[in-house]
């Protein structure tokens, strides 16, 4: 690739003005080109600490940090979100996407020198369906008809109906039948001493403190570079950020104000190298539509008018972020750009509350309805300041039109056991992190209300169960394309959500690191090729 | 000293007068000026949504010196409630209570408040029942050692042989007389629970927003540290300089009743 792009320069140099910018592009990006040289950690952090390094059992998104590291998928999403293989050399998709060929690659090894095949594979499956693994994406395999191994390096999946998320399903973490065959997997060893197929392998995991990863010599894509990776455990943002401040940590995720008032120092712009993109998820405020006001959709297209994005994306974000629109990002082929951002007009708000029946009676101004006055609380987590800001400027927005809207911050574990599982709310602030297929099944459709699941403000609407059931079961993504445009329309009419913004991943990374590169994947996608000049390398291992 | 009384007076009368005529000009909002240094318009700043600090901290004073005081009521009457009973009948009622005392001296306190509010949710009312309900154990150990002392005094005796009541006796001669050690105990328990209630709104568990309290101002501040040094210093200063006067006030009170004794 770019032997080609090298002499396509020679040939076009003076041609035209365009080829003149791929050379330029060519030359800043090929001192990163050099040899990698071997050496160096790369330190990061996270707030907490990972719960299970079994993949298909971690739901946290620090476990899934960790396990991206030692295990490896049949399939993985390349740099431009587009699906490419990873244990899997190629596949093949026969019978309309009833059935599906995977080949695997024949040189790998587990990280104890055992070979790895298809039983591995049958493994993993046997156990993500297993009614006893309590994994959060068993839902994924359930339309799995059949897996069969054809050969030690060849598997047969059928399913029952067409599926298209099905293949992208398939980057799950495939875990080692030898090592795991005869363990009960809620009490092994194995979830603090994983063994993979990956490019890293856990070394030592001091608990509350950090977890310590080794290059594997063996990997199938060649040792990486970059010999350790350590994970810090900082259970308090402004404590990383004065870590990161005297440079002990060389990757971490900025807010929007330590992005845009508090790295503007000398060492910071010597040192770091700052990134913005839009991240993979979207904030909104989440109605319970069993709530008698809620279930009305006038209310809900008031609340949605009073409200002004533009004001809280500049307040709470300081501008690093877009209006939401609907359950998808901006720049996706699922999103649809017809969808109109929607308006900030308080005095159509208080038209479409009135005609709900909304009247203002007592003194304080507060409308109500029935005799009950228009009153209700949102929850949101601890910790996060952008969406506690976000709800206090939609408190007062709110306040404005006769609503009054009272605010709790409530501990993440506690949110989501005593409110979010027992549907004990009004209305709830919170985010969706996406994955890269658009199926929103659920999180939308009605079968998924049940204690547990992911449509916990109980909505429910025909049309968008049939357009969802309908994107599972289409490969096409120009006809899949049509169908979740319809179903943002339809979202974006019918306002279950409040959708707010989508705000901009803010990461920074340490400047003696080489090859780092952004992408639609973001920062980070391919770090197995970073690497540090060896005079500039900081962390020398001692043999 | 002068300096503690004047500075309480001042936060009294904030708290007293402050959300009465700045309680919506400390939270109005102005998104165009968020995070503006101290100037004479803005004499300490305003914090991320554009709101004046000063009047932040004004109006946060209700509720921070508010909770400090009702959760010590509280805690002072049930404290004198049990040490009087225990003191004064003895025998197995004192038993009983003292073990009730002993065993919550023995709980880790902060750690039911949070318990607790993770039940019945934040809010300025819960909070100063709960403060108060884990805060009596004190007044009470020391009302009941005072009534143990006093209960065998002549006065008392000679109310006695007159055939005065249970209740007269207690009333009118032995918690008054008793009180001297108890208020100052109470005005120390002040600065503590002041300091209990920053904590928890610092923990995003006390007063909710919009309120202003001082610890949901410093909390604030935390996220802006190194950007905006006004959000931290001017609510810790005023929490400082209020528990500091409270401090040296029951210090004073304490020194003069010993001498006085």
């Amino acid at each position: 690739m770019l032997l080609k792009a090298k002499i396509r320069l020679k040939k076009n140099i003076f041609v035209s003005p365009p080829t003149l910018l791929v050379g330029i592009f060519f030359l800043t990006v090929s001192p990163c080109l050099a040899a990698p040289v071997e050496g160096d950690a790369f330190v990061t952090s996270s707030i907490s600490e990972p719960s299970n390094l079994i993949p298909f059992l971690a739901s946290d998104s620090a476990s899934h940090a960790v396990t991206a590291l030692i295990f490896n998928g049949l399939v993985k999403y390349d740099e431009n979100l587009k699906l490419i293989g990873d244990l899997a050399e190629r596949w093949e998709i026969q019978d309309g996407g009833l059935r599906i060929l995977f080949y695997l690659r024949k040189n790998v090894r587990w990280q104890d020198g055992e070979p790895f095949t298809a039983e591995d594979v049958k493994f993993t499956y046997q156990k993500l369906t297993d009614p006893a693994t309590p994994t959060p994406y068993g839902g994924d395999f359930e339309k799995v008809k059949s897996l069969t191994v054809v050969d030690p390096y060849t598997i047969e999946v059928i399913y029952k109906e067409t599926f298209s998320p099905g293949l992208a399903s398939w980057s799950m973490g495939i875990v080692p039948k030898h090592l795991l065959e005869k363990e009960n997997l809620l009490k092994t060893d194995f979830t603090r001493h994983p063994i993979g197929t990956g490019p890293y392998r856990l070394k030592k995991w001091t608990t509350g403190q950090s977890l310590e990863l080794w290059a594997n010599a063996d990997y199938f894509e060649g040792k990486p570079p970059i010999k350790r990776y350590i994970y810090r455990i900082i259970p308090d943002q402004t404590t990383s950020f004065l870590e990161l401040s005297v440079g002990n940590i060389d990757m971490a995720a900025l807010t929007p104000l330590q992005h845009q008032k508090q790295t503007d120092t000398l060492f910071f712009t010597k040192n770091y190298q700052k990134f913005r993109y839009p991240s993979f998820g979207y904030c909104y405020l989440g109605y319970n539509l069993k709530h008698p006001f809620f279930s009305d959709q006038r209310v809900r297209k008031a609340l949605g008018l009073a409200v002004n994005k533009k004001e809280i994306i500049e307040a709470s974000l300081l501008g690093l972020g877009k209006v939401s629109t609907g359950p998808f990002l901006p720049g996706t082929w699922a999103y649809n750009p017809d969808v109109p951002e929607g308006v900030f007009d308080p005095a159509a708000a208080r038209t479409l509350l009135k005609e709900a029946g909304f009247i203002a009676v007592g003194q304080d101004g507060i409308l109500s309805r029935d005799g009950k006055k228009f009153s209700f609380t949102v929850l949101t987590n601890q910790g996060n300041d952008q969406r506690k800001m976000a709800c206090e400027i939609i408190q007062k927005r709110l306040r404005d039109v006769g609503v009054q809207m009272d605010i709790r911050t409530v501990e993440w574990g506690t949110f989501l056991k005593e409110f979010i599982d027992k549907r004990n709310f009004d209305a709830v602030m919170l985010a969706w992190q996406l994955s890269y297929d658009p199926d929103i099944y659920d999180i939308f459709h009605s079968s998924k209300t049940k204690q547990g699941e992911f449509n916990f403000i109980g909505y429910k609407n025909q049309e968008v169960d049939a357009l969802l059931d309908e994107g599972r079961r289409e490969f096409d993504e120009t006809v899949r394309a049509k169908i979740y445009h319809r179903i943002h329309q339809i979202l974006s009419d019918d306002e279950p959500y409040l959708f707010l913004y989508v705000p901009e991943a803010l990461p920074v990374v340490h400047r003696r690191f080489q090859g780092v590169r952004q992408a639609p994947k973001g920062v980070g996608f391919n770090f197995i090729h970073w690497y540090v000049p060896k005079d500039e390398q900081k962390y020398k291992l001692k043999a | 000293m002068k300096a503690a009384i004047i500075w309480l007076g001042a936060i009294l009368l904030a708290a007293v007068a402050a959300p009465f005529f700045l309680s919506s000009a400390s939270q109005s909002m102005n998104l165009l000026s968020p995070l503006e240094a101290p100037s004479l318009h803005h004499w300490m700043g305003t914090d991320p949504l554009g709101r004046d600090l000063f009047f932040r901290i004004l109006c946060g004073a209700q509720v921070s010196v508010g909770v400090g005081f009702a959760a010590v009521l509280i805690a002072t009457v049930m404290g004198i409630l049990i040490g009087t009973v225990a003191g004064y009948f003895g025998s197995w009622v004192d038993r009983i209570l003292m073990s009730l005392t002993d065993a919550m001296l023995c709980f880790p306190v902060f750690f039911l408040i949070l318990a607790v509010i993770a039940i019945l949710g934040p809010g300025m009312i819960p909070i100063v029942v709960i403060i108060g309900a884990t805060g009596w154990m004190g007044t009470a150990r020391l009302i009941r050692a005072e009534i143990l002392t006093l209960k065998h005094r002549e006065f008392v005796l000679a109310a006695r042989a007159f055939g005065a009541s249970n209740r007269w006796i207690l009333t009118r001669h032995l918690i008054p007389n008793a009180l001297g050690p108890v208020i100052v105990h109470a005005i120390l328990g002040v600065s503590a629970a002041i300091l209990t209630e920053t904590a928890l709104s610092f923990l995003g568990i006390g007063v909710q927003p919009p309120t202003p309290s001082w610890g949901n101002i410093l909390m604030d501040g935390k996220a802006t540290l190194g950007s905006a040094w006004w959000m931290m210093l001017f609510p810790g200063l005023v929490i400082f300089l209020t528990v500091l006067s409270v401090n040296v006030l029951g210090e004073k009170i304490s020194h003069q009743m010993r001498g006085s004794r």
